[in-house]
C-alpha cells in the first residue's frame, strides 16, 4: 500500500472532518479490509446472505459518503471494537428504516422463527456468538492481509518461489520440513532454516504493523495480539 | 511417539482441524494457514509460549509444549548441562507476586527431592524467568490414572500394585513434612514401566490468593474461598477431604482421604461423592454417605472395599493414622487369596451390579439437595468464622442407601448432559433491573403497518420491553406426571420421520413462567442437543441451559430430560427461603447468546433508580390488568406464503384481537417435508402468554390446511374462559 501509510484511526479522522478524494480512497481500501468480519456478523444476525450483504454494503457506503465516523475519536481505543459498535448501532437504527422504506411496509418479513431455524441448522457445527464470529473473521482478514503484503514483498524481490516453499514453515518446524524445503529450493538445510527465520521475522513485523494500525496507543500492540490470541480460546 | 503424531495429523486434517492446536480450520484446508497458529507465530518471543520457537530458560532448552492445566503450561525441555530430558512447568502470573508461598514451596520441593522416592515426581530445580517462576521436573513418559480410567476400571490385581506404590510415595512425602492437598487421578502418572508417580506435591497451595498467609486460620479461610470459588480451576473438589472442603487446616490424613477417593475411582470407575454442582459435591462430601465400593461392583473384595471406606471416613481420627499404617494394610491384603487371582486387563467400565435405579422422585430429592446446598454455604460460613473442631459423629463405615446413583453409562448422571458452552446461567437474583434493547428483535417481529392498531401494540411492546423491570419470578417446576404427558403429546404430534430433526419443543406456561425446551438431533454425533429456556411474565428470558443426550439414552429413558432440567440452578433457586427481591439492587450480568440465533436477549444496559421508579409507576396499572384472548374468529387471518426465501416457504399470520396478539410463524421444511408452525400469543404488554409448535406432514397439511386452524382453537388457551387471569405482581 504505497500511498496508504496512515493508521485506520487517522483515515477515520480525515474522512470525518474534511473528506478529500484521497482520504475517501483510503477509507475505501480500509473498508474492503473489514468488509468480511462485518458481513459475517450481519449474516449471523439476519440469517439471510442477501440481507447481510445489503446491510454491510449500506454501512460502508454511509461510512464513506456520509461522514458516519465524524464523531469517531481515537481515544475510544481499538478500532476493532469501535467498528463493531458502530456497525451494531447502524444495524439498530438504520436497518429498520431502510427496510420499512424498501419494502413499503409490506408483510414480507422473514419470520423470526425462520431465522432461528436457519441459525439452528448451522448451530450443530457452530455455536459462536455473532461477536465471536466477528472477531474470528477479523483475525482471518488481518492475517490474510498480512500474508498478501508478505507475498507481495517476496514477489517484488523476485523470491516468489522461496515464499511458496517456506510459507508453511511460518507455523511449522521440524527436521523433515526443513529438509524438504531445502531440497525444493536446492539450498542447504541450514540456509533453509535461516531463510525461514527471516521470513518469520518479517511476518511478525508486518503483523505488528498491521495491528498497530488498529489501535490508538502503539504500546498496545503486544496486548492486542494477546487479546486476539485469547479470542480462540474463549 | 512420532508414529502417533502422523496418524493424528491425518485424522485431524480430514476433520479440518489444525493438527497442532485443534482449532477448526473452517474453509482453510491447509493447517499451515491455521489462524490460531499464525497468530501464535506472530507473537514476539516473550509472548510466544506455544509455537516452535520457544527458546531457552536458564540452562534449559524448551522443546515442545506438552500440557496445559490450571497450574500452568508444561514444556518438554532439555537440560543442556546434563543432556537429560526434563519437564518445565511455568506457573501463572497469579502466583508470581506471592513470594512467601513460593519460597515455602521451594523449601518443600527441596525436602521432597531429598526423599529420593521413586514414586514422587522429583523437582530438580525451581527458578524465575521472564515468563515467571518455573519448576523443572522429571520428564515422565506415561499415562495419568485419569486417562487410564477412560479405558475402564483397573483390575484388582493391578490396583494392589499401583496403590501400594502410591502409598509409598505419599509415605515419603509425609515423612518429609509435605502434604499434597490435591491428590487426584490427573496427578498420578503411570510410566511405561508400570511405575506410579505422584506429581505436583504441595503445588496446589501456590494457587492461593495473594493475601498474606501466615496464620493457619487465615490459610483455612483462603482454602475455603478456593474450595468454593476456584475449584473448577483446580479441579479438586470431588477429591477433597471434608476438612479441606470445609476450609479447615488439613494434615496428612487429608491426603489419605483423597487417596481413598482415588482408590475408589480406580476400582469402580466412579467417584464416591458426586453432585451436579460444586456446592452439591461439597455437600455430598460433608454430609452424604457413599455407596461402598463392593456394592458398586460385586467383584471388589469386601476387605478391600472396607479399607477404602476407612480412608473415606469423615472423621480424620477414624482413618488410618498415617500412610505407614495404610501401606501395612495394603500389604496384608496382598496376601489374601483373591489377590492372586488374575483379572483380565482393561475391563470395560460396566459394573455388573447396579446399586440403585435412577430415582424417579428426582424433583423432591433435588429440592431437598438445593436446600441443603444453601445450608452448606451458611454452615461453612459459620464454621470458618468460629473455627470449630471437625465433626466426627458420622461413621462412614456404616453402609446406607446412596443419595445419588453411580456414574454408570447406563445410569443418568445429570452433570453429563449439561452443555455449559451453550450459554450462561442467569441467576435470577443477579439480573434484576436490567433493560433489554429490543431493536433487532422487533425489527424482525414487526410485520405490521404503521397505521394499524397493531402498530400501536407494537409500539407499546417496544416501550414495554425497553422499559419494564425484572421482578421476582417464582419458578414452578412441572411435575413428573405433567412432564410425561407433555412429552408424550409431543411425541404423538410429531410425524415419526420428523422427530429426529425437530426434536422436542415443550412450551408450557407454568405460574408466570414460560417453559420451553427445544432442540434438534445431530445425526453425526448421534445425540440430541436441547435447549431449555425460561421466560418470565414479560417474555424475557431468565434462564437457559443447553443439554445433550445420546440418542440411545434418550430413547430408552426420555425422563432423563426431566432429571437434567430439574437439576438446573433455577429450579433450586426458588427454594431460597423468604428472600424478597429488591428491585433497587441492580447487578450486572453477561449473557452469551445461544447458538447463533439473532437473539433479542443479548444486549443489556443499566437503568438508574429514578428511571426505574418512573417506569414502575407507569407500568403498575398495566401489570394488574387482565388479558382477554378472544378467538371469536380466525377467518380474518391473512396467510402469506413467501416462496422466495432461499427455497424455504415462510408463513406468517398475525391476528390482533381484543388485547392479545395471536401470531403464527412457520415454514415448510424441505428436509423433513413438513410444515413446522409456531403459534404465539402475546398480551398487550408483550408478555408471552402461550406458545405451541405444530408440525404437519406435507400431505396432511396440504390436503386439509384447516387442520391447523382447528388445532389452534383446540389449544389450552382457547379453552380457557374469556379472561386469562394474569398473575399479580409479587411486590
Amino acid at each position: 500500500m504505497p500511498d496508504f501509510e496512515s493508521t485506520n484511526w487517522s483515515v477515520v479522522r480525515a474522512v470525518g472532518r474534511n473528506a478529500t478524494s484521497h482520504s475517501r480512497k483510503a477509507m475505501a481500501v480500509m473498508c474492503q479490509k473489514y468488509w468480511q468480519p462485518l458481513y459475517v456478523f450481519a449474516l449471523n444476525r439476519v440469517g439471510k446472505p442477501s440481507d447481510a450483504e445489503d446491510l454491510t454494503q449500506a454501512f460502508f457506503e454511509r461510512v464513506i459518503e456520509k461522514h458516519y465516523f465524524e464523531a469517531a475519536d481515537s481515544e475510544r481505543g481499538r478500532f476493532r471494537s469501535f467498528l463493531l459498535s458502530a456497525f451494531q448501532h447502524f444495524l439498530s437504527n438504520e436497518w429498520k428504516k431502510d427496510r420499512a422504506q424498501k419494502r413499503g411496509g409490506q408483510h414480507q418479513v422473514v419470520s423470526m422463527d425462520g431465522v432461528a431455524e436457519i441459525g439452528m441448522q448451522s448451530a450443530a457445527s457452530d455455536q459462536r456468538t455473532p461477536e465471536q464470529l466477528y472477531e474470528h473473521q477479523w483475525i482471518r482478514s488481518l492475517l490474510s492481509h498480512v500474508m498478501q503484503r508478505l507475498e507481495q514483498e517476496y514477489l517484488s524481490a523476485g523470491k516468489a518461489g522461496q515464499f511458496q516453499v517456506l510459507r508453511p514453515l511460518i507455523v511449522k518446524e521440524g527436521q523433515a520440513t526443513y529438509g524438504y524445503a531445502a531440497e525444493q529450493l536446492n539450498i542447504s538445510e541450514s540456509a533453509a532454516r535461516m531463510a525461514t527465520s527471516r521470513l518469520r521475522q518479517r511476518y511478525r513485523q508486518l503483523l505488528s504493523d498491521e495491528i498497530a494500525e488498529t489501535i490508538a496507543d502503539q504500546e498496545q500492540v503486544a496486548s492486542e495480539i494477546q487479546y486476539l490470541f485469547g479470542v480462540f480460546d474463549s | 511417539m512420532p508414529g502417533d503424531v502422523v496418524e493424528i495429523g491425518v485424522q485431524m486434517i480430514e476433520q479440518q482441524i489444525c493438527s497442532r492446536c485443534g482449532w477448526s480450520l473452517e474453509d482453510t484446508v491447509d493447517d499451515s494457514e491455521c489462524p490460531r497458529c499464525l497468530l501464535a507465530a506472530g507473537m514476539s518471543d516473550t509472548h510466544n509460549s506455544e509455537t516452535e520457537n520457544i527458546g531457552q530458560v536458564g540452562p534449559y532448552r524448551l522443546i515442545e509444549s506438552i500440557g496445559k492445566g490450571g497450574m500452568g503450561i508444561v514444556f518438554k525441555a532439555e537440560d543442556t548441562r546434563l543432556g537429560r530430558q526434563v519437564a518445565i512447568k511455568f506457573l501463572p502470573s497469579l502466583m508470581r507476586d506471592n513470594h512467601e508461598l513460593f519460597l515455602r514451596f521451594q523449601r518443600e520441593a527441596r525436602a521432597l527431592s531429598r526423599t529420593s522416592s521413586p514414586h514422587l515426581c522429583i523437582i530438580h530445580d525451581v527458578g524465575e524467568s521472564e515468563r515467571g517462576p518455573y519448576l523443572v521436573m522429571e520428564y515422565l513418559n506415561g499415562e495419568t490414572i485419569k486417562d487410564r480410567l477412560q479405558r475402564g476400571v483397573i483390575p484388582v490385581a493391578d490396583f494392589l500394585d499401583l496403590s501400594l506404590q502410591l502409598v509409598q510415595g505419599v509415605q515419603s512425602a509425609h515423612a518429609a513434612g509435605v502434604i499434597h492437598r490435591d491428590l487426584k487421578p490427573a496427578n498420578i502418572i503411570v510410566t511405561g514401566d508400570g511405575v506410579a508417580k505422584i506429581v505436583d506435591f504441595g503445588l496446589v497451595k501456590l494457587n492461593a490468593p495473594t493475601a498474606p498467609i501466615g496464620e493457619t486460620q487465615e490459610y483455612a479461610a483462603t482454602r475455603q474461598t478456593l474450595a468454593t470459588q476456584h475449584d473448577r480451576l483446580l479441579g479438586t473438589v470431588p477429591y477433597m477431604s471434608p476438612e479441606q472442603a470445609a476450609g479447615h487446616e488439613v494434615d496428612q490424613r487429608s491426603d489419605l482421604f483423597s487417596l481413598g477417593t482415588v482408590f475408589y475411582e480406580m476400582l469402580t470407575g466412579t467417584r464416591p461423592f458426586r453432585g451436579s454442582t460444586t456446592m452439591l459435591t461439597i455437600h455430598a462430601i460433608l454430609s452424604e454417605d457413599f455407596t461402598p465400593a463392593h456394592e458398586v461392583d460385586a467383584s471388589i473384595p469386601l476387605s478391600l472395599s472396607n479399607m477404602i471406606s476407612k480412608l473415606l471416613n469423615r472423621d480424620p481420627a477414624a482413618r488410618f493414622s498415617n500412610a505407614d499404617a495404610l501401606a501395612a494394610r495394603l500389604r496384608e491384603l496382598g496376601t489374601e487369596p483373591w489377590a492372586s487371582l488374575s483379572v483380565p486387563a482393561d475391563l470395560p467400565l460396566t459394573p455388573q451390579l447396579r446399586v440403585s435405579r435412577w430415582r424417579r422422585s428426582a424433583f423432591v430429592a433435588l429440592a431437598a439437595l438445593a436446600v441443603s446446598a444453601v445450608a452448606v454455604v451458611l454452615f461453612m460460613a459459620w464454621r470458618v468464622r468460629d473455627n470449630p473442631p471437625v465433626e466426627s459423629s458420622v461413621a462412614a463405615l456404616q453402609p446406607k442407601p446412596p443419595k445419588v446413583a453411580p456414574d454408570d453409562p447406563a445410569e443418568p448422571n445429570r452433570d453429563r448432559y449439561q452443555e455449559p458452552d451453550f450459554g450462561e446461567v442467569l441467576d435470577p437474583d443477579e439480573v434484576r433491573g436490567l433493560v433489554i434493547d429490543p431493536v433487532p428483535y422487533l425489527d424482525q417481529l414487526n410485520p405490521i403497518r404503521e397505521d394499524s392498531v397493531a402498530a400501536k401494540f407494537m409500539a407499546d411492546l417496544q416501550f414495554h420491553m425497553a422499559g419494564s423491570m425484572r421482578r421476582q419470578v417464582p419458578v414452578i417446576p412441572v411435575t413428573k406426571q405433567e412432564w410425561d404427558r407433555t412429552i408424550q403429546a409431543t411425541h404423538n404430534r410429531l410425524p415419526e420421520s420428523s422427530f429426529a430433526k425437530v426434536g422436542m419443543n415443550l412450551p408450557d406456561l407454568k405460574g408466570n413462567i414460560l417453559f420451553t425446551m427445544d432442540g434438534q438431533f445431530v445425526p453425526d454425533e448421534k445425540r440430541y442437543v436441547f435447549h431449555l429456556r425460561l421466560f418470565n411474565e414479560y417474555g424475557r428470558q431468565i434462564f437457559r441451559r443447553g443439554f445433550a443426550f445420546q440418542e440411545r439414552e434418550l430413547h430408552g429413558q426420555p425422563e432423563i430430560c426431566f432429571d437434567a432440567i430439574m437439576s438446573t440452578p433455577i429450579f433450586q433457586a426458588r427454594t431460597t427461603p423468604g428472600k424478597p427481591i429488591d428491585p433497587g439492587t441492580v447487578q450486572s450480568v453477561v449473557i452469551a447468546p445461544i447458538f447463533n440465533i439473532a437473539s433479542p436477549f443479548t444486549r443489556f444496559e443499566f437503568v438508574s433508580d429514578q428511571f426505574r421508579e418512573s417506569l414502575r409507576q407507569q407500568l403498575s396499572e398495566r401489570i394488574n390488568r387482565d388479558i382477554r384472548v378472544v378467538p371469536a374468529s380466525l377467518d380474518e387471518w391473512q396467510v402469506m406464503v413467501d416462496k422466495d426465501q432461499g427455497g424455504i416457504h415462510f408463513m406468517i399470520m398475525d391476528y390482533f384481537k381484543a388485547n392479545a396478539l395471536v401470531s403464527v410463524r412457520g415454514m415448510f421444511r424441505e428436509d423433513t417435508q413438513s410444515y413446522d408452525l409456531d403459534l404465539t400469543i402475546l398480551d398487550h404488554d408483550g408478555l408471552w402468554l402461550f406458545r405451541q409448535r405444530f408440525v404437519y406432514g406435507r400431505r396432511e397439511f396440504e390436503q386439509d390446511p384447516e387442520v391447523f386452524r382447528r388445532d389452534i382453537l383446540a389449544t389450552r388457551i382457547f379453552q380457557k374462559p374469556k379472561v386469562f387471569q394474569k398473575p399479580r405482581p409479587s411486590e
